[in-house]
């Protein structure tokens, strides 16, 4: 074999492992990009719904009521595959501040996981003003 | 020299089109929704026949004003988009939801990928954002 050959060789070989790690180190951080998106989508959302059941609660006169208000605002949501579930986690309805305060949880399952990351707990909370009675002193 | 040509091509047309209409329809539909939140918070404040109104503000007044701002301007629609208001009663509120259909153009249209959504056809989306009616009597009005 020539010297030529052997140089074509050669550099067809570095070309091919160029290539090679490359595209371990791009494909990676693409799916990382469209994780994002979709954690980065998610949590918007949980704050939005987080709001719509602080708003629907704020109607109410009652902490009972205002409860059931807000859980029923979260039955409203659509699951998916991404977003598995959201829950009630903390509610206030304080009178003496006028307001109600609303968290919620989130579980995001990520579009692409990844091996030991594959779901993503996020939480949100919104504070509304109480509408249905009068504001205090 | 030979194989210029082909490269070009596939560079071109499975590459660098495909990824310009992927952006394009990204941004189309960021501005879509931020339409349909506009909508969605004029809807919560107007009684019902105002909303459902196909004159009123929630459905023409908003999308044309929309339409002509740098962010409707950038989307590439096909013409006005379709919206319809729905009113849900729930546990002590009702619930509007806007639900708009958009109809958005490829940037650049690729022949090599005929009629495929978004390639070298429009794609049709409906969006759709639900919150609380701020006076649950307009749902009656």
């Amino acid at each position: 074999m020539s010297t030529r050959a052997k140089y074509q060789n050669r550099s067809r070989g570095q070309s091919l492992v160029e290539t090679m790690t490359a595209f371990f180190i791009l494909i990676p951080l693409g799916l990382v990009a469209v994780d994002i998106v979709g954690l980065v989508s998610s949590t918007q959302q949980n704050e939005q719904i987080a709001e719509m059941a602080a708003r629907a609660a704020a109607t109410q006169s009652t902490q009972d009521t205002a409860e059931n208000a807000a859980k029923d605002a979260l039955s409203r949501v659509q699951t998916g595959p991404i977003i598995a579930s959201v829950t009630l986690v903390n509610f206030t309805y304080d009178t003496g501040l006028g307001n109600v305060t609303v968290s919620t949880d989130m579980d995001v399952h990520l579009p692409i996981p990844f091996p030991f990351f594959n779901q993503v707990n996020c939480r949100a909370s919104s504070v509304q003003p109480i509408v249905s009675t009068p504001a205090p002193g | 020299m030979a194989e210029f040509a082909p490269a070009l091509f596939l560079l071109f047309f499975c590459a660098m089109f495909p990824a310009i209409d992927f952006i394009g329809i990204g941004l189309s539909y960021s501005a879509c929704m931020s339409l349909t939140d506009l909508q969605l918070r004029e809807a919560v404040k107007v009684p019902r026949s105002e909303a459902m109104s196909p004159s009123g503000g929630v459905q023409t007044i908003i999308p044309n004003n929309w339409k002509a701002t740098v962010m409707g301007g950038m989307s590439s629609l096909i013409d006005i988009p379709q919206t319809q208001v729905t009113y849900t009663p729930g546990v002590g509120n009702v619930y509007v939801t806007v639900s708009t259909t958009f109809n958005i153009h490829p940037v650049v249209a690729i022949p090599i990928f005929p009629q495929v959504p978004g390639l070298d056809a429009p794609i049709v989306t409906t969006i759709s954002h639900t919150r609380v009616l701020e006076n649950p009597a307009f749902a009656g009005q």
